[in-house]
This record gives structure tokens, sequence and C-alpha cells, in this order.
């Protein structure tokens, strides 16, 4: 016993230093947050007590709103589109051999570790309507009728973000999803192989099925990463053009250090984490299910 | 699988496709970096006729991304290393040491994990300010080592979780004393979770924008992400420059991926897929 107790003083002793950073920089700020939320407060002199009122003109602003709107259809279409892509490659590459899937994983996963800022720049000029590569592929193969303006058009603007946010986060559910599908014994596949079953048959009844988990996983972990949408959207439009593409860092940045509404700017913060935790149980509920074990 | 060879090359060519959507972007900012800007407007699909280094060192220089990039590799440089020991001792702790609400604290940990930054930006702000820090290494620094901790000290905790508790008692038996344990049986067997949880963190703070644009802004020490967004606005149009400064930003990354993608595939889906 004399042991335990040792073990677990050094234990509580290795766990305070951290504990208290987390303490300091995520606990105590997300309380603040919380009763900064009910303050009306411009970041000098006193906060006075507002009660729902932030919350009221966060709601009522069509601005914030849009934000809203705008975080959860790019959270959603680049989860969406960035797990189909993952998912269509890990089988894809499951086909091929080791080394040449090998190669391609490698190449496919790239993009998800270019800090997204040095994306954003480079989609900058991928979609500049003059010198972009875009617009000039678009002349070179006698389309330029289809050329756009792309991040400043209303059309194009969010959907060329979108693009790019997939671009960027296929990769590592590609990876998460051949890791699960290739931990797949092959004699599950024998019996409906003898049968005729062609690879897409397989896949749809025996492959998906089993890796259900990592696929709930993988589409969690992208959705979770996909709301933190400030870097890309700063750099390619700044949430323009009108706002058009502005999402809720975005405005929310402004609102406090621009219009120094610091109470408003918590609620959207406070309304923000339950988006983001409906949106994740959601995901949890749709693909919900049985999990076969093998 | 079985695949026949018509098969396999269709697969080939639908992946090969991707791969060029991938490629083609980057390629196109280290070429762009090499050209002039006359050459360049005069056709942007050509490889430079001579190297122009010029940008490089313009960027470097003019455009101070030299400096935006020091500040950065002392941030990150500090952040990582920090984070490595606080959550290895913490990760060692709450899965080895007997800490009383070991599985509470756990599970604590992965929702702070999962907490978006937006909802604490304004009071973390705050804070720092209180504390004098603003415009200071220290107040992006450790913000950063604190929202790291979470996911570290998980990803710590279940890889000495696998460290057979046997081994840690014939230790103690044998009058190892804990720091001992610590420092020379076990940190040494989780290697592979130092060095991931190393990627990780290093490739979340080097491209952070929200918080450094929060704190950074109104100072003169900037970290790579807002000193190249800056020069992006300034420049305009001059092309080679900001492919260059892209550039400086991005070979780091890319030599980092190549060495440890070993370790970055492996920390990817370690413990969550079955052997």
């Amino acid at each position: 016993m004399k042991i335990k107790q040792r073990t677990m003083r050094t234990g509580v002793a290795y766990l305070i230093p951290a504990v208290l950073f987390v303490l300091l920089f995520s606990v105590i700020p997300f309380f603040w947050n919380f009763v900064l939320s009910f303050q009306k407060w411009d970041g000098f002199g006193s906060p006075a007590a507002a009660g729902f009122r932030n919350y009221l003109s966060v709601l009522q602003n069509p601005l914030t709103r849009r934000a809203f709107g705008n975080s959860v259809l790019y959270a959603f279409a680049s989860t969406f589109g960035g797990v189909v892509l993952g998912l269509l490659f890990a089988v894809l590459i499951l086909r091929l051999s080791q080394k040449e899937g090998g190669i391609f994983r490698l190449i496919l996963y790239s993009p998800a570790m270019l800090p997204t800022a040095v994306v954003g720049i480079m989609f900058v000029f991928f979609f500049n309507p003059e010198m972009g590569l875009l617009n000039s592929f678009l002349r070179l193969v006698g389309l330029g009728g289809l050329q756009h303006i792309w991040l400043q058009e209303r059309g194009t603007a969010m959907a060329c973000i979108i693009f790019v946010a997939i671009w960027k986060c296929t990769g590592s559910v590609m990876m998460l999803t051949f890791a699960a599908l290739q931990g797949v014994p092959r004699s599950l596949y024998e019996s409906s192989y003898l049968d005729g079953a062609s690879f897409w048959q397989q896949m749809k009844s025996i492959g998906f099925p089993l890796i259900k988990p990592m696929i709930l996983l993988a589409t969690i972990n992208t959705l979770g990463a996909q709301f933190k949408s400030y870097d890309l959207i700063f750099t390619m439009t700044q949430g323009g053009p009108a706002d058009l593409t502005a999402t809720v860092p975005i405005v929310m940045k402004k609102t406090a250090f621009i219009y120094g509404s610091f109470g408003s700017a918590a609620a959207m913060g406070v309304l923000f984490t339950v988006v983001v935790a409906i949106s994740i149980l959601l995901i949890r509920r749709l693909l919900r299910g049985e999990t076969y074990e093998y | 699988m079985n695949t026949n060879r018509a098969g396999a090359w269709v697969i080939r060519i639908v992946l090969l496709l991707f791969v060029l959507l991938v490629l083609y972007p980057i390629f196109f900012v280290l070429l762009t970096s090499l050209k002039t800007t006359s050459e360049f407007y005069k056709n942007i699909w050509l490889l430079p006729g001579r190297a122009a280094w010029s940008n490089y060192a313009y960027a470097w220089n003019v455009a101070k991304i030299g400096d935006y990039f020091l500040t950065s590799v002392i941030v990150v440089g500090i952040t990582v290393f920090a984070t490595l020991i606080l959550s290895a001792l913490a990760g060692y702790g709450l899965a080895r040491l007997n800490v009383p609400g070991a599985d509470a604290i756990v599970i604590g940990i992965f929702l702070l994990s999962m907490l978006p930054s937006e909802s604490i930006l304004m009071p973390a702000y705050l804070l720092v300010s209180k504390l004098g820090f603003t415009g200071t290494y220290a107040s992006v620094i450790l913000p950063y080592i604190s929202w790291g901790l979470p996911l570290s000290i998980y990803i710590y905790r279940n890889f000495f979780q696998t460290v057979p508790n046997e081994i840690l008692e014939a230790a103690r038996i044998d009058g190892c004393r804990e720091t001992g344990i610590f420092l020379r049986i076990v940190l040494p067997i989780v290697r592979p979770a130092t060095v991931t949880t190393a990627i990780f963190t290093f490739l979340g703070w080097w491209g952070e924008m929200l918080w450094a644009s929060v704190e950074l802004s109104a100072s003169k020490l900037k970290t790579l992400p807002l000193g190249i967004t800056a020069f992006m606005q300034s420049a305009g149009t001059d092309w080679g420059p900001l492919c260059a400064a892209s550039a400086i930003i991005l070979v780091p990354v890319i030599v980092f991926f190549l060495f440890t993608q070993k370790y970055l595939v492996a920390g990817l889906t370690g413990g969550a897929v079955k052997g």
C-alpha cells in the first residue's frame, strides 16, 4: 500500500503543471466567455449586466445569422465532399499493389499537412481572374466563356472556398478509412467472391458496414476541424464579397475588435459551441447503427 | 483484391487525375517563385528560363519573411518542446500512477480537445492582456501550449496504457525511483507517441492564424502565416516574391512530412484500428 500512495503522489505532481495550463487558458476562459455573453462591454471601463440582449442582437442581426449559416454550410459541405472522396480514394487504392498504393496515399494525403493560410494563398493564385491557373486553363482549352472572377462573384465565391476545403481535408479521411479497410480480413470477402459478387457489391455489403465505426470517427474528426474556417476564408476572400462568405470566426473577430462589442462576440462564441456540439451529435445519430465484430 | 488489368488502369488514371489536382497548385507556386514578373506575365505555363532566386532574397529581406520565419521557429519550437514535456508527464500520471479520478479527468480532457477555439477567443485575449503579455512571444506560446495539451495528453495516455504494469512493478521492487522509471524505462518505450505528438503539434501551430492575428496584428512581432498575409495584401500582383514567400513556409513542412510520414500515418490511425 505504501507503493500505491507513493505513486499517487508522484502522479498528481506529474499532472499538476498541465492541469494548471489547461485551467488558465481553456477552462477559465470558457466560463468567463459564458459570463461575458451576458454583459455589455467595449473592452474598456467596467462591464454592465445585459441579460439576453447580446443573444437577441446576434440572432436578429442578418450578418451574424448569415455567418452561422455559412459556417454550417462550409463545415457540412466540405465534410461531405471530403468523406465521399476520401472513401473513394481508399477503396480505389485498396485495389492496387501495396507499393503503388503507398505512393498514391502519400501524395493524396499531402494537402492535409500544408498550413491552411498558405493553401488559401495558393488558391488565390489558382482562382485569380487574369493570370490564375483555372482561367488560363479554360482559355487554353477554348472554354474561355466559362471564365469567372471566381472569388468575387456571388455565385461562385463560397463554392470555390468549399472546393479548397475539400481539397485539403480529403487526405486524412482516406488515411483513416484505408487503414480500416486494410484491417478487414480477406477471408470475409472470399465466399461472396465465389458467389460472383462484384468488387463494389463486396464493398457495399461487407467492407463499408464493417468499417462503419471508422467512417463515423473520420466524419466527426473532419466536421470538428472544418468548423475552424478562419484561416482559409480570411486568406481567400476575407469574408467578401459583401460579407457573402463570412463565417462565425470572421464576424466574431470583427464584432469584438472593430465594433468593440465584446459581449455580442462572446454570445456568438457560446452559440457557436452549441451549433458545433449539435452538429456532431446529429452526425453520430445519422451514422448510428449496428457495429460488427470481426 | 481481385483486379483485372484493365480495371487497374482505370483506377490508376482516375487517381492520377486527382494527383495532378493535388500537386499542380503546389508545383505552380514553386515554379512561379523562380520566375521574374515579366516572364510570368508572358506565359504562366512555361518553366523559368533562368531561376530568379532574387524573388527569394526579396521575400526574405525586404518583405521580412526571414524575421517572421525566425519568430515562427522560436514560437513553435518552444511550444512543441513544452507540450511534449507537460503532456508526457500528465499522460503517464493518468495512465499508470493511480491518480484519483483519472477516468473522469480523461473524459474532461477529451471534451476540451473538441472545444472550438472561438468559444474562448475573447476571454483568452482579455486574460493575456491582463497578464501584460499582448504582443509578446508569451502571448502566443503560452496559449498554444495550453490548447494543444488535451489532445497530446490523450495520445500519450493511450500509449502509456500499453506499457505493462509488471515492468513498472519490477523496477519499483528493484528500488528504482519514480522519476527514474519514467525517464529511463517508460519514455523510451513510448517513443512513437513522442514523435506523433511532436508532428501534430508542429503542424498544428506552424500555420495557426486566428489567435496569432488577434494577439500580434498590432505588434511588430509576427508569425509566418500573419507575415505572409500582410505581404500578400501589400504586394498585390507581385507574384514571384509572393510565391517565394509561400515556398519558404511550404518547404520545411514538405521536408518534415517526407521524413516523418511513416510516423504520421501510424499516429493518425494508432489505437483506432484493429490489427
